[in-house]
């Protein structure tokens, strides 16, 4: 038995008797009511925000009698989840106890065969190594040539850390390969981005329109929360998707859209929006620029031109935009979250902000609402050296209007070519499994050949672990202190991580890494604090607060200082933050830098005979490939299906639950093969899949080889050329029964 | 189309992907248990009608063997259980609306009284038994005084064994394939028969062996008759049913049900049985052998295909 | 109990909620969701259902339990006593739900509707995480209860009811 099954024979009957009344309690367990009264039950609990997916819901982690982990429950006084976690949330225990992770630090060696492995070793000798590598990269090519790439808490730390070396390259995929276009998109438009979590107001709207994005089966907490409450006040949901998606299932309007066609729907509303003038006059005479030009650039663009291209029905399309006019300006066209698909995404996002703007909706109740942020300030530390080379300047000039550094970018600037004189030497890794999350892996297994210096700063043994030099073993979020979480909301908010339990193994919290790194590279002043609980009740002084009355509430929140939480009804002029000082219809900092002004229609490739779209999504049970190796949530969905269409099963003869190998349109097969669905939910000319399985490491015990990596098969990368991001639905896949190589990892 | 899939993944062992609590030890118990019975019934109704010396086999020596197939049942019935420790629990109560009760209580008087019964003919084995102690002496002689009377209790308690398990499982709607009235009596008769059978193999005269040669062969139309019944019950009742009676009728239990307890267990060793009885030489034993043969898949099958057998998913 | 079935997305929290909050072992769950899709591309409909122990008013697997370990809790919350279990397998037969499964500690187990936290006021796990809020709780006899009233608002079926047991989980439709 291993030890998390004694925890929980141990424990069952500890809860039980604590709290069964009466005669129950003696016939359940055998102990009599005063016997029980005595049994010392600590429910204390301790306050943290979850890190399994980027919402960062604040929650109690809660102990049993015998100070082990037992249940993370959602923080009431938070906005993110409003007391209830998602499932990822309430398995997060699953991290903590999944005998799979990472224990010691490794460092890479050859042995006397040639072969490489892994060997265990103590922290001071792997930091040494890291330490000794990256000084040796600043002495012969500049600290400039080191990057990070980032997913979640420990970015702080090791960004700090990179900021002090003289490197400002630090990258979060979830730019470039996620977000992007529409943080540009939005900023061009209204001046400001979306950032996390997006301010739409879904429990007011009247109703909501959902491109692509399938809230219910990605579990954005709060989102999913206030859909469920619109629902219950009779909000027209309206989605836009090629499959049936759960969203779907619960909206008044389904449009089973054409793959890729969904600009020419975006603009046909418009064009139909404004033609019928349905548009909010009073807003958007106040607030916009550009009408004119606009009313003009889709004058064409008319349903029955749009039904050509996307097999939507005029009389649907127009049908759909009389329900956005009925409800606007409680009306939300949902900006989405993933929308790197096709490299148009910039304009595909414009498109959705200049309807939003059309409709009013931006700042107006049931729209967007104006979230606010509190301002916590940063512990002190020296001022940052500035450094000489910026990734902006590997971009050759290009994606100017990029605000963060792109991922691919700098994975880009990692293979040596003639148009960089230097190329970048080092990366630190933590909390993302690039080999996963980059599309075409063969670049960024390329890009990793030419490095010098690999280190991984991970819980699990996920893939990129396997091509570290060194890999240094971080403990779960319930086993660490860490930043406060400041995100912006309704009202400004923060929360304190408070550590639930020692770190397991010789696993240690990422400030301490950073830390302990900088001491060896002489940047022990930039982390001038002796533990991360000095840092906290610094910062938490000086917003009012304190370490004890964060420990006891766990979330604070504030009142708003900006002004009111929608804008005023008022003739009171408003200032955005484009450069006219108005919403950009007609965008000139876009046309400034040669890309339309206005979105256009671009068609994309259709997929070849036999071949179908490659569609990928999320499930409500999983994050990504993070949490492919949870035992609490393997319990739930340990591999994912290639969802396929009764019509195209038939011609294949494919038989439901049969599995098969995907191949792509370069030739590229599944390293493992994957069930099929047949379900009609999928439309018969793509096939669909959840991301993050298909995994690759032996050493993810529950993961190794349960279904297909959707990653694997994204080669043909669509890039946008005006920010840059990796535009990833352009691949097509076809049906292989069997594979003629085996399996290498 | 219509699609019906448990997205969270529930595999919960012995339940998913179908219900498989009951492994070997209960139709072995049931078989034993039938078998049981069925001696003990017919070693009560002919001590009752006064027949006792005209079937010596069948009243004094067949039942030898019952104590033991009562013990190996009861042990088999013990490795089921998987919380084995708290098997006494099952003897603190009765619960009168739970056939698993009745059973446990008509075991627990059975067992002993077919000790008893043992006990009072263990002379037909060993003759020269001396009970040594004054006690026992005393009993048997009790013992013997009430014969009758301990001979209707075990009919009735035979009965009870007899048809409980099949009203214990006819009792479970949740499994189509065993929510009929028709188990009870299958197998009280399949019991009898499997009796009847060994019987004749401790049967001491010829006409004791041709009685119960007629017997068993009565006994093996009745289920013949009793299984058309059940069939052409399950095929004019509700769609679960008639899925679970499609399990036999090209499902996957056909072929061993059609083969194993119908034609080995019941019609050819009938058809043997009318050839002994029309003076052919045909070795007592393989009758006796298919009947029990067939009275064991019998249970086996039931036991495993009714588990198959479901309302969802 | 009372699950609305139009709000329910099927996200599995009350799976994983149940799991950690009862302790259910690795590989068994108390509670699963059922997806049912029906028609044809594009004329499609989805019924999302939370499951679980019904807690039926004519429950068999009480009346068929030899111990009287399963039994029916004040209020109708049908429940094993772990120490009068046989471990034997019947009750587990005799749910038409498939409901209940052998725990490896040998005695039976399923959904008790948190009994321990109802017991201190509280909802049971799964009702008190549900992110869209779908599950409702509450006294049945008490016609002012949260899950009455929303009874009597609503449409709403129960599982199999063909079968007799009188289930006591509403999927509101």
């Amino acid at each position: 038995m291993t030890s998390r099954r004694q925890f929980i024979r141990i424990t069952f009957f500890g809860a039980g008797t604590l709290a069964a009344g009466g005669g129950a309690i003696k016939a359940m367990t055998g102990f009599t009511p005063d016997e029980a009264k005595n049994l010392k039950v600590n429910l204390t609990r301790t306050p943290t925000y979850c890190e399994v997916c980027f919402w960062k819901c604040a929650g109690w982690v809660y102990k049993n009698d015998k100070g082990e982990i037992w249940k993370v429950v959602g923080n009431d006084d938070d906005e993110n989840c409003n007391g209830r976690l998602c499932p990822r949330g309430t398995g997060g225990v699953g991290m903590y106890y999944d005998t799979d992770r990472l224990r010691t630090p490794l460092i890479r060696v050859t042995g006397s065969d040639g072969k490489q492995t892994f060997r265990e070793a103590s922290w001071d000798e792997a930091l040494g190594v890291v330490a000794e590598k990256l000084k040796k990269i600043k002495a012969e090519h500049g600290p400039e040539c080191t990057a990070l790439f980032t997913h979640g808490s420990g970015g702080h730390y090791f960004g700090n850390l990179l900021k002090a070396f003289g490197s400002v390259n630090i990258a979060a995929p979830s730019y470039a390969q996620c977000r992007g276009p529409r943080e540009v998109a939005f900023i061009a438009t209204f001046g400001a981005g979306l950032d996390s979590p997006e301010p739409t107001d879904i429990r007011d709207t009247r109703c909501l329109v959902l491109i692509g994005s399938h809230i219910g089966e990605n579990m954005h907490n709060g989102q999913v929360q206030e859909m469920s409450d619109a629902i219950d006040k009779g909000a027209t949901i309206i989605t836009v998707d090629p499959r049936f998606s759960t969203a779907a299932s619960k909206s008044k309007f389904w449009l089973p859209i054409k793959p890729a066609t969904d600009m020419a729907l975006l603009l046909a509303w418009i064009h139909e929006i404004i033609y019928n003038e349905w548009y909010d006059k009073k807003y958007v005479e106040k607030h916009t620029t550009g009408f004119d030009q606009l009313k003009e650039h889709v004058k064409n663009f008319t349903p029955e031109w749009a039904f050509g291209i996307t097999t939507i029905a005029p009389s649907v399309i127009t049908e759909t935009a009389r329900a956005m006019r009925d409800a606007s300006p409680a009306v939300i066209i949902h900006p989405g979250r993933h929308v790197t698909w096709y490299g148009d995404d910039t304009q595909r996002l414009r498109a959705v902000a200049i309807l939003n703007a059309l409709l009013g909706s931006w700042g107006r109740r049931g729209g967007f609402y104006i979230p606010e942020k509190i301002e916590v300030p940063e512990f002190p530390h020296p001022p940052f050296p500035k450094p000489t080379k910026t990734w902006r300047d590997t971009m050759g000039g290009k994606y100017n209007l990029a605000d963060l550094a792109l991922a691919s970018g700098v994975c880009d600037a990692t293979i040596p070519s003639p148009d960089l004189n230097c190329n970048i030497r080092a990366w630190i890794v933590n909390g993302t499994n690039l080999i996963m999350t980059l599309p075409d892996q063969k670049k960024t297994l390329e890009a990793i050949k030419n490095l010098d210096l690999l280190v991984v700063v991970d819980t699990m043994p996920m893939e990129i672990t396997g091509y570290a030099d060194v890999v240094l073993p971080e403990c779960t979020y319930l086993e660490r202190w860490d930043d406060l979480r400041v995100v912006h909301g309704r009202k400004p908010n923060i929360a304190l991580r408070m550590p639930a339990s020692d770190p397991l193994y010789d696993t240690k919290p990422a400030y301490w890494i950073a830390k302990k790194l900088a001491d060896k590279m002489g940047l022990g002043d930039y982390f001038k604090w002796d533990n991360y609980e000095e840092v906290l009740d610094w910062q938490l002084k000086k917003v009012g607060s304190s370490l004890d009355e964060m420990k006891r509430i766990g979330v604070k929140v504030f009142p708003r200082e900006s002004g009111p939480l929608y804008f005023a009804d008022d003739d009171q002029p408003i200032e955005f933050g484009t450069n006219s000082g108005k919403i950009e219809l007609y965008s000139n900092v876009i046309a400034a830098e040669g890309f339309d002004a206005m979105p256009v229609y671009t068609a994309h490739m259709t997929p070849p005979q036999g071949f179908y779209h490659l569609n990928y999504g999320r499930a409500p049970m999983h994050t990504f490939g993070r949490t492919s190796n949870n035992p609490n949530l393997t319990d739930l969905m340990d591999e994912n299906t290639v969802w396929v269409n009764p019509k195209v099963a038939k011609e294949w003869g494919l038989k439901n639950e049969q599995p098969v190998y995907l191949e792509n349109q370069d030739g590229i097969v599944s390293d493992f093969s994957i069930k099929v669905r047949i379900t009609e939910r999928i439309r018969f000319d793509s096939v669909y899949m959840v991301h993050g399985f298909g995994h690759n490491n032996k050493k993810l015990s529950r993961a190794h080889g349960k279904g297909a990596s959707d990653s694997q098969l994204i080669s043909r990368v669509l890039i946008d050329p005006i920010m840059g991001g990796t535009g990833m639905r352009g691949n097509f896949v076809t049906f292989r029964m069997e594979k003629e190589s085996e399996v290498k990892s | 189309m219509r699609e019906e899939i448990i997205t969270s993944g529930r595999l919960n062992p012995h339940i998913d992907p179908h219900l498989e609590i009951w492994h070997w030890q209960i139709p072995l118990y049931l078989f034993l248990g039938g078998l049981a019975a069925g001696i003990l019934f017919f070693a009560a109704l002919y001590t009752i009608m006064g027949k006792e010396d005209k079937y010596p086999g069948a009243v004094r020596r067949a039942p030898i063997i019952v104590p033991f197939l009562l013990i190996l049942g009861l042990f088999a019935l013990f490795l089921d259980l998987k919380h084995k420790l708290f098997f006494w629990q099952l003897y603190t109560t009765i619960k009168f609306q739970s056939p698993m009760s009745w059973g446990a209580w008509a075991l627990m008087a059975i067992t002993p009284l077919s000790i008893v019964w043992v006990a009072m003919h263990i002379r037909e084995f060993f003759p020269k038994w001396d009970w040594k102690y004054d006690l026992l002496k005393d009993l048997e002689i009790e013992a013997l005084k009430y014969k009758v009377h301990i001979a209707w209790i075990i009919i009735v308690l035979s009965v009870i064994l007899g048809i409980y398990t099949g009203i214990l499982l006819s009792a479970f709607n949740a499994r189509p394939l065993w929510n009929t009235s028709i188990l009870g009596p299958l197998f009280l008769t399949s019991g009898l028969s499997a009796g009847a059978a060994v019987i004749i193999l401790f049967a001491q005269s010829k006409k004791e062996r041709e009685l119960f040669i007629k017997i068993d062969l009565l006994l093996i139309v009745i289920e013949l008759f009793l299984i058309t019944h059940l069939f052409m019950g399950f095929l004019a009742s509700t769609s679960v049913q008639i899925d679970a009676a499609n399990l036999f009728l090209g499902g996957q239990y056909t072929a061993p049900f059609w083969i194993f307890v119908v034609i080995l267990g019941m019609l050819v060793p009938a058809a043997l049985k009318i050839m002994e009885l029309r003076h052919f030489k045909i070795p007592v034993i393989i009758p006796v052998v298919m009947v029990l043969f067939g009275g064991v898949m019998f249970r086996f099958i039931i036991v495993f295909a009714g588990q198959m057998s479901r309302w969802l998913y | 109990m009372a699950i609305d079935t139009k709000k329910c997305v099927g996200c599995s929290d009350c799976v994983v909620a149940c799991q950690t909050e009862n302790n259910v072992p690795i590989g068994y769950c108390r509670d699963w969701i059922v997806e049912v899709t029906d028609g044809t591309y594009p004329r499609l409909e989805i019924e999302l259902r939370s499951e679980r122990c019904n807690h039926c008013d004519n429950s068999p697997c009480v009346r068929c339990c030899p111990t009287g370990a399963s039994h029916y809790e004040k209020g109708g919350i049908v429940t094993v006593t772990h120490s009068k279990c046989i471990g034997c397998g019947a009750c587990i037969a005799s749910c038409p739900y498939d409901a209940r499964y052998s725990h490896p500690d040998g005695y039976v187990d399923k959904c008790t509707f948190c009994l321990h936290r109802i017991q201190k006021g509280l909802k049971p796990a799964c009702v008190s995480v549900c992110p869209t809020k779908c599950m409702y709780f509450g006294d049945l006899h008490d016609p002012n209860s949260e899950v009455s009233l929303i009874l009597k608002k609503r449409k709403h079926k129960t599982l199999i009811p063909e079968a007799g047991t009188q289930p006591q989980v509403y999927y509101l439709i």
